[in-house]
């Protein structure tokens, strides 16, 4: 099932966003927006439904076109298993980027694969967080993560875009 | 048997001894056994026993020996013996088997011949020197004192000479010679009466001053007047260092060799006139010759006298008798014309010519008269002319054809013995039936003389022969198939009965495989068949390039080895039928076990996978049954808030077990990371955490001392959780709890025991306690949902280990729980707490230094 495209908010292009959650199935998003909204219902968060359109969306490409040169979102909640290109492969795009590999990236996940898990880290992920069943307990790991990252850790000012 | 036989090891200690050789030493075997060889042999012998051992150690060929053997009674016999090696069954050498001959006799006759015939020499010799040197008596004397010395085998001869009283030495050799008195001395006392004096032994001869022996180191004495017609001139005199030095024979050689000086003095003092000289010389010889006709004539052995070409001039009775002819009817032939063909260019090359020595023996074979084959051990002596050539030859002849046969029968036993240890060592070996074949080739083609030899084995319900394994002019033959047909007709193939074709030339129509033997210029041809339980299997063919060239005896070897080797084949084969059903067998189970291993690992990956995806659905489900409980459950009609309640615990109690399976899957995926765990902290960290968990409730602990096991601590901290946890769930209805662990230690494999005094279950549902979600009690009595106890199997399965339980309704529980690993000492035994135990210790190697 395609997610509609209105689910991104209307001025996407340009403005400024807090979290990016880079998630396909939808029950996940609400799932996951629902204790983010409850933490901060001011929070710009924007959801990325596969792979390609993350990075897209972080290095200004594509529709995002004129995003290039946009502030970073301060929190990029990554899950592994997405359509077209996997969680490793934006983390790895990421990463490979002077401009944004200094993007805050958590990876959110149900897996449990202790090789996945020193992959990630060693693809310079900041932090790797298995997801909790209960949804209880869900919801606290979720509010912890974007309590720490949003309001506690600072991160490095991207270097600016070069000069053409 | 007549000969003896004796077995030695390389320490030359007699291991075996049979009757025969028994009684040639007079010992019974029980005193030889385990002694030295050499310590039975007469010590003169030793040097030359010892030299042919140095010479067999290096490799050299084995060769008869000859030596003496001093018998229980004193007494010396002469053996002949032929040595063979004996081996192990690993070809190693463990020492000889000889065959001991008893030749004394011949000896001594060879012996007395010698003499005879050195005598004979002496005389030619002496004549010699008295023509030679004319009248110089001091050269003929001092011939005459050599011969007498060597003859008689003494220390030193003297020749004195009468003068008033005193006895002058005119010559002496090997001692010292002072003049003596008439009066008082054994010289003195031959002159007196004339006649020959023997004394044994100086130092108890009562007739002479011992003290003048003894300086002069004399024992024995041999003393011979020389007289003319009318007196005695003086004496002849051989002595000894040693006691009974001389014999009978000795003083018959002495006195010969004194009527010989006699003369030659007579002659030299002009006392006799050339006539009365030859009358004397002549009557010696006479003499002599007498003797000698008289010794050989009653000799055991057959004795010849041969001109130089080898002409017979003389035989004896004896000879006569062995080969079968009339006395006259040898006289005037070569004895080359009764000795064999093969034995003929040996005999040619050593009983004339330059290589003819003294004393030298060889063994030959003679064609007696009937054409029956006759084996003699041959000595022959030159007899030399004037001039020191050698005229002809005296040769004598021991019978010992019987020896021989013994001999050979022995050899061929210890093949044919050979032969059967190598079946069994193919049989045990299991070799295939081509080795079991290509051994026996090996053997038989040394023991009966074939240019080819086979083994086939037929099919006939195919009609397939195969030959399996052959040799060829030496070398060995491939195998091959052949049509059955090209063999003789089945009716005869499968006969059993060995079959022998003198020629098959002489066949009229010949099967092909004959045609072609009879093509590789073969010509005779000895088939036996292989029969194992009286149906033949095939047949060994032994074929030669001489017409007739089997005798008898080459049938019963090959019979001999046609038993153990149809044995030996048929087993291979079995063994090679059992070998491939046993390999596919193993094939089979091999399959069979990776298929079960994938399918495991299938079930896993399917277990773990299923488990996993699981989870997403079930967070949102319990996510949204939540939401709708804590968003709209004030909107909710009662029913329907029921209803969303149910839900959510419904969903609950998945996650619970989908989390177990996780668990449960995750043991059989993860590697067992084995080291010292000190199981004494590791339950009391456990404890200590159930303890707070059981709050408000009297549980009393008895923790007993327990041992440091090679186990994986994480898997282990779950088992053992499991277990202590369960005790303190199922005593929970009690008022006073009682829970102890102890150690246990069962078929080598250690491990803890957890008893408590809870509610217990019943023996019969023992079975199913350790089944995935097997419960034996109902959620509202205890809660739990039956995975703890599968994980710990599991767990102990993984280490090798088990976990098993015994109980009764209301009396309490046990849990036996093993890890397989045997106690690991004390090396590790402060840690295994858990908490604060981190990398492995094969994790310190992996950091590199710096």
């Amino acid at each position: 099932m395609t997610a509609p495209r209105t689910r991104l908010p209307a001025d996407p292009l340009t403005r400024p966003v807090d979290i990016l959650l880079v998630e396909d199935n939808p029950l996940e998003v609400e799932l996951t927006l629902r204790p983010l909204r409850e933490l901060d219902a001011g929070n710009r968060i924007e959801v990325a439904r596969d792979g390609e359109e993350a990075l897209d969306f972080l290095l200004g490409r594509g529709q995002f076109r004129q995003r290039l040169g946009a502030p970073l979102p301060r929190l990029i909640l990554l899950d592994l298993k997405l359509p077209k290109l996997d969680g490793v492969e934006v983390l790895r795009g990421v990463r490979a980027n002077s401009r944004t590999c200094v993007a805050p990236i958590v990876v959110l996940t149900s897996s449990t694969d202790p090789r996945e898990v020193a992959q990630c880290y060693q693809l310079g992920a900041n932090s790797w967080v298995q997801k909790p069943v209960r949804y209880e307990e869900f919801s606290r790991t979720i509010q912890t993560i974007a309590r720490y990252w949003l309001g506690v850790n600072q991160s490095p000012t991207p270097a600016p875009l070069p000069v053409n | 048997m007549r000969e003896g036989v004796i077995a030695y090891d390389m320490e030359r200690r007699l291991t075996f001894i049979n009757p025969a050789f028994e009684r040639l030493t007079g010992y019974p075997a029980d005193d030889l056994r385990e002694q030295d060889f050499l310590h039975h042999i007469h010590h003169e012998d030793r040097p030359a026993i010892l030299a042919e051992w140095d010479h067999l150690a290096q490799g050299g060929a084995l060769r008869d020996q000859e030596y003496r053997v001093i018998t229980r009674s004193g007494q010396t016999r002469w053996c002949s013996s032929s040595w063979e090696p004996m081996r192990d069954e690993s070809g190693r050498q463990i020492g000889y088997l000889g065959t001991e001959f008893d030749i004394t006799e011949r000896k001594l006759a060879e012996e007395a011949m010698r003499l005879d015939t050195d005598l004979f020499q002496a005389v030619l010799e002496v004549e010699q020197a008295v023509s030679a040197a004319g009248l110089d008596s001091e050269t003929v004397m001092r011939a005459i004192a050599e011969r007498s010395k060597g003859l008689t085998g003494a220390s030193g001869a003297v020749i004195e000479s009468l003068e008033g009283d005193d006895l002058v030495p005119l010559v002496h050799i090997g001692t010292e010679a002072p003049r003596l008195k008439v009066s008082s001395s054994l010289s003195g006392i031959c002159v007196q009466t004339g006649e020959l004096q023997r004394c044994d032994d100086t130092l108890a001869d009562t007739r002479i001053p011992h003290q003048l022996y003894r300086d002069l180191g004399i024992r024995s004495i041999l003393v011979v007047p020389l007289k003319d017609e009318h007196r005695t001139l003086g004496v002849l005199k051989v002595v000894s260092i040693e006691a009974h030095a001389f014999t009978d024979r000795d003083a018959k050689a002495l006195r010969l060799l004194g009527g010989l000086m006699g003369a030659a003095l007579a002659h030299a003092a002009a006392f006799e006139t050339r006539q009365s000289r030859l009358e004397e010389r002549t009557s010696a010889l006479q003499e002599s010759e007498q003797r000698f006709k008289q010794l050989i004539d009653v000799a055991q052995e057959g004795i010849w006298v041969a001109d130089d070409r080898g002409v017979i001039t003389y035989v004896n009775q004896r000879l006569a008798d062995l080969l079968g002819y009339s006395n006259g009817s040898l006289l005037g032939r070569p004895v080359y014309d009764f000795i064999e063909s093969d034995s003929r260019p040996a005999a040619q090359r050593t009983l004339t010519g330059r290589a003819l020595r003294p004393g030298q023996n060889q063994d030959l074979r003679f064609r007696r008269r009937d054409g029956t084959k006759l084996w003699g051990l041959v000595s022959a002596s030159p007899i030399l002319g004037k001039d020191g050539a050698t005229v002809g030859s005296v040769g004598m002849v021991t019978d010992i054809t019987e020896r021989k046969r013994t001999e050979d029968q022995l050899r061929r036993s210890a093949d044919r013995l050979g032969m059967l240890h190598d079946m069994d060592q193919a049989i045990l070996a299991a070799q295939s039936p081509s080795e079991v074949g290509r051994a026996a080739m090996g053997r038989i083609r040394r023991m009966v003389p074939c240019q080819r030899c086979t083994v086939v084995l037929f099919d006939f319900d195919r009609g397939e022969a195969e030959l399996i394994a052959g040799y060829s002019s030496g070398a060995q033959m491939a195998s091959t198939s052949y049509p059955l047909g090209e063999f003789s007709a089945p009716e005869v193939l499968q006969r059993n009965s060995v079959r022998y074709i003198e020629d098959l030339a002489g066949l009229e129509d010949p099967p092909p495989i004959m045609r072609q033997l009879l093509a590789e210029g073969l010509r005779s041809l000895l088939s036996a068949p292989l029969m194992v339980e009286g149906e033949v299997i095939g047949e060994i063919n032994l074929a030669s390039s001489a017409p007739a060239a089997f005798e008898p005896e080459h049938r019963d070897i090959a019979l001999e080895v046609t038993s153990p080797l149809a044995i030996a084949i048929q087993h291979a084969r079995l063994r090679q039928e059992l070998s491939y059903q046993t390999g596919e067998l193993e094939r089979k189970l091999g399959e069979r076990n990776a298929a079960l291993r994938g399918a495991t690992a299938e079930v896993e990956t399917l277990l773990h996978s299923v488990s996993h995806d699981l989870r997403a659905p079930l967070r949102h489900l319990m996510g949204f049954s939540r939401m709708l409980l804590d968003d709209h459950g004030s909107e909710l009609k009662p029913g329907a808030l029921h209803y969303a309640e149910r839900i959510h615990q419904a969903a609950d109690r998945m996650a619970t077990l989908v989390e177990d399976l996780l668990n449960f899957s995750r043991i059989g995926r993860q590697a067992l990371l084995r080291r010292g765990v000190g199981l004494m902290t590791l339950v009391e960290d456990v404890v200590d955490q159930l303890r707070s968990s059981a709050d408000g409730r009297v549980i009393e602990w008895e923790i007993d001392e327990l041992p440091t096991v090679d186990c994986d601590l994480a898997l282990t901290r779950v088992a053992i959780t499991e277990l202590i946890a369960n005790a303190v769930k199922f005593t929970r209805p009690l008022q006073r709890a009682t829970i102890r662990v102890r150690a246990v230690e069962v078929d080598g494999q250690v491990g803890i025991r957890v008893e408590d005094n809870g509610v217990g279950f019943k023996m019969a549902y023992a079975g199913k306690l350790f089944t995935m979600f097997q419960r034996l009690h109902r959620p509202d009595e205890f809660e739990g949902n039956g995975a703890g106890l599968a994980i710990v199997q599991r767990i102990a399965h993984k280490h090798g280990g088990r976990v098993w339980a015994e109980s009764e309704p209301d009396a309490g529980a046990t849990f036996y729980l093993t890890l397989g690993g045997q106690q690991a000492g004390q090396r590790d035994s402060g840690t295994g707490g858990g908490a604060g135990r981190e990398a492995p210790e094969v994790g310190a190697e992996d950091i590199p230094p710096g």
